[in-house]
């Protein structure tokens, strides 16, 4: 256990000083993050500027979900999505056999070995706004809720690796879906809305998108205090099951690797 | 004791095929070709430890897979290997910490570092103590003399210095099986013979298994003592280099294109014939006789060009194969 | 003749890669549905019924697929950055041409899955489609939407000439796209945009990119709106052909001059 501390310890060092290497790319990636931090923010109050609420939420819940999926995405973002965008290509060029060859987890080190500062800001930007918008419909939740909040927003983001690596994983097969990382990115953004908009639909082909909208809404709910039992209980379930998939899956998927150029 | 052993080892791939132009696209929407193309087929040997084994064949006859194999980045299709005791595609901690795998030209450091960096990295993916880590270091950067470029961005390296920082990556875990695919690939001759040195003189030093895989047979006749011939998937030949390069080292072709054409039979009084086709004609004549030879023909015969070089390994391989068969 | 068999080699390509593409094709539908089913929460606002709403979104989601250009990365990063540009230097055929009989397979693949999911909607969940056509539309819908293809493609080629001045230009692009997203009527229906912002974004070109000829053929138009819409797409196409022709003129004569 302490030996993966250590290594992330120094994967994040090597991965501030390669970041402050190259400031034209910082520069962009910061643009980029506060574009579309902003940019969900933005979406969320146009959408609610002529309607008092859906689906049981209010116009001020609903932002609040917004914002919390933006810091959501923004420690996503951080920790796990550049590894994803370059899993297409490490496949491709074969420098995937320099990943499986090293005495550590290959989906471990596969998953966190670059790291998104510049990601930080989206955290910042939905912060500010679920601060602000809880201070304009006075919600003041309390330390349990906020814990809780907290708490569920991590098991969300399993539940959000989790989709991702097993769709990922399918790349092993033909590396040049590259765009199927773009597609997840889109696909995403389903965590924005209320997990009630897609439960009310009973459209079966809807259900695969449910456990990306309740990684988000549960927790966001839990901080305006109208969360059940139910609801924390099925994250969990979820959480812990998609991740044992993800690991299964990608254990199966290594002994079909083909390993690029022979 | 035995570092290496391989049983009926077998790789096969499902290969994909598409007719020409827009009809073969529509085409094979509906009905896609697979043909079955066996990489390594029933390969069975062992290898001890401190041995430096050289693999060699053509490109694609199948050497990088079994490579792969025993490293456990392949999954076999059929058949057993067993590597320091452990079944590679296991990969488990201690089996991983104990092989090193450098393949020719892949980057695996950290390109806005200097090297100096993912070295550092290395020690705590490996989990080698302090100590170690700093002697281990200093033997090799004095072994290959990069003390002044360790702390150099990696993408202001030359290809010579990167592959030197590359390589050094690797062994810092001091592996007792180390896999080197193509390392001299796309290096100058210098470089290369460097690289020959050290490679020889880390296996001497260390002890470590070395199995090397190239299609220059300058790598192999300078590094290894035993050779394994690998020719469309299957084994050729095992054993001694010596016996090899006694029966071709002695050898020379020359590579003629003649102004007019000229009988066979004729040719063949000078050496063996392997090719034949006007105006072009290849002959293979023993070493001490090539200058003797080469006067005949350009005396006695209308020659518009003549090469002399030495036999490549495609040469080995045909002649140690069919041999092999006959 | 010889446009045709550079639209072939592209387009066998492009059906070679047809898994990628209908990734790509998936992904530009993911919002509109996304949209719809939120609107479903409030059943219609400020005016536009439920499924004048649900028939934008599909509509848009459509006319997204067929018209939105995407030919500024190309010219970014292969023909100006990489220098594959000297290659159609060479060529006798104007560049602009070329890159859009290049683009051409891609939108219609992806206009074509558009159709097909159109189609699939207007036979099996009826009631969210209502295009009503009129001869009157249909052409007015053509052509604008002629208009609007030449309008972003003209845009994002200039888009993509700013390369030869501005060296790291991805920070712009990704801002630029967060902005064609706001104001080409992706997220809502411009007209129910707030006051202030609504008079803004109708007036600026990119609400003549797509949302106006999807308004026409919704038939939310009268003869003179129409009118009116084609006629401000072609002065504004106007306006981004003389842009591109400046930019391109200056461009290539640092382009060849300087070199890479």
């Amino acid at each position: 256990m302490r030996h993966y501390v250590r290594i992330y310890a120094m994967l994040l060092k090597l991965n501030l000083s390669s970041m402050m290497a190259y400031r034209a790319n910082f520069i962009n990636s910061l643009i980029s993050s506060v574009g579309w931090g902003t940019f969900q923010i933005v979406w969320v109050y146009l959408l609610t500027s002529r309607i008092t609420g859906a689906f049981g939420w209010k116009s001020g819940e609903l932002v609040i979900l917004t914002a919390t999926y933006v810091v959501f995405m923004g420690i996503f973002h951080t920790i796990f999505s550049r590894n994803f965008e370059n899993i297409a290509r490490i496949i491709d060029y074969g420098t995937l056999d320099s990943f499986l060859v090293k005495p550590v987890d290959s989906q471990l080190l596969l998953s966190v070995w670059q790291v998104a500062y510049t990601n930080v800001v989206r955290i910042i930007i939905g912060g500010a706004v679920i601060v602000h918008s809880l201070a304009l419909m006075h919600y003041r939740p309390t330390l349990a809720a906020v814990a809780g909040y907290v708490t569920l927003m991590l098991f969300g983001i399993a539940i959000m690796y989790s989709i991702w690596f097993l769709v990922t994983t399918c790349l092993i097969w033909n590396p040049r879906l590259g765009n199927l990382v773009d597609f997840l990115f889109n696909i995403t953004g389903v965590s924005r809305y209320p997990t009630e908009m897609l439960t009310g639909m009973k459209n079966v082909f809807l259900y695969p998108l449910i456990p990306l909208a309740v990684a988000v809404s549960t927790p966001a709910r839990t901080l305006v205090g109208r969360v059940l039992a139910g609801d924390v209980l099925g994250l969990l379930i979820l959480s812990v099951m998609l991740f044992a998939a993800s690991r299964f899956f990608w254990k199966f998927a290594l002994r079909s690797y083909t390993s690029a150029s022979g | 004791m035995t570092a290496i052993s391989v049983s009926r080892l077998s790789r096969y791939f499902r290969i994909y095929q598409k007719g020409a132009g827009i009809r073969g696209s529509i085409a094979s929407l509906f009905r896609r070709k697979y043909t079955t193309a066996k990489a390594v087929d029933d390969i069975s040997f062992s290898i001890e430890e401190g041995e430096l084994v050289g693999f060699i064949g053509q490109n694609g006859a199948g050497k990088t897979t079994t490579l792969k194999c025993l490293s456990g980045l392949m999954y076999p299709t059929r058949g057993e290997v067993s590597v320091l005791g452990y079944t590679p595609f296991d990969r488990k901690t201690d089996f991983l910490k104990q092989i090193g795998l450098v393949m020719g030209q892949k980057n695996q450091l950290w390109w806005d570092l200097p090297p100096m960096e993912s070295y550092l990295l290395n020690k705590e993916i490996y989990a080698i103590p302090g100590d170690r880590f700093k002697k281990t270091l200093g033997d090799l950067v004095d072994l290959m003399g990069i003390a002044d470029i360790i702390g150099v961005q990696v993408r202001k390296l030359s290809l010579g210095q990167r592959m030197k920082c590359e390589l050094i990556a690797q062994l810092l875990h001091g592996p007792r099986v180390l896999f080197l695919d193509e390392p001299t690939i796309g290096l100058d001759v210098v470089m290369q013979q460097r690289l020959r040195d050290f490679i020889r003189d880390y296996n001497k030093k260390t002890n470590a298994t070395i199995i090397l895989t190239s299609h220059y047979m300058q790598d192999v006749k300078e590094l290894c003592r035993r050779v394994i011939i690998i020719d469309h998937g299957k084994l050729a030949y095992d054993g001694a280099l010596s016996d090899i390069t006694r029966a071709y080292s002695d050898r020379k072709i020359l590579t003629v294109v003649f102004g007019k054409p000229v009988e066979k039979h004729v040719l063949a009084k000078l050496g063996e014939v392997k090719l034949f086709e006007l105006p072009k004609a290849r002959i293979l004549v023993s070493r001490a006789r090539t200058n003797a030879v080469a006067q005949e023909l350009l005396r006695d015969f209308p020659i518009e060009d003549i090469t002399i070089e030495e036999p490549g390994i495609e040469e080995v391989v045909r002649r140690i194969f069919s041999s092999h068969h006959a | 003749m010889r446009y045709l068999k550079i639209f072939l080699l592209h387009f066998e390509h492009v059906f070679e890669n047809r898994a990628q593409s209908l990734v790509w094709f998936s992904m530009s539908l993911s919002n509109p549905i996304l949209q719809i089913l939120f609107w479903r929460g409030t059943q219609g606002i400020g005016g536009w019924s439920y499924t004048a709403l649900t028939s934008y979104y599909l509509l848009i989601a459509a006319a997204g697929a067929f018209l939105s250009s995407h030919i500024e990365g190309d010219v970014y990063e292969y023909d100006i950055k990489q220098g594959e540009l000297v290659r159609y230097l060479i060529r006798p055929f104007p560049y602009y041409w070329i890159k859009l009989v290049e683009e051409a397979p891609y939108r219609i693949l992806q206009g074509g899955f558009a159709i097909i999911v159109l189609a699939c909607v207007a036979v099996w969940f009826g009631n969210y489609l209502s295009v009503p056509l009129t001869p009157l539309t249909l052409l007015f819908g053509l052509v604008s939407a002629c208009f609007a293809y030449f309008l972003s493609f003209t845009y994002k080629m200039s888009l993509g000439l700013l390369a030869f001045w501005l060296k790291d230009i991805r920070g712009l692009y990704s801002f630029v796209e967060i902005l064609g997203i706001v104001l080409t009527g992706f997220i809502l229906p411009l007209s129910l945009y707030p006051h202030g912002l609504r008079e803004v974004t109708l007036a600026l070109p990119f609400a003549y990119m797509i949302y106006y000829p999807v308004l026409i053929f919704q038939g939310k138009l009268g003869l003179a709106e129409m009118l009116q819409a084609v006629g401000i797409q072609s002065l504004y196409l106007a306006v981004f052909v003389v842009i591109f022709t400046v930019l391109w003129k200056r461009g290539v004569r640092q382009f060849t001059a300087i070199g890479q």
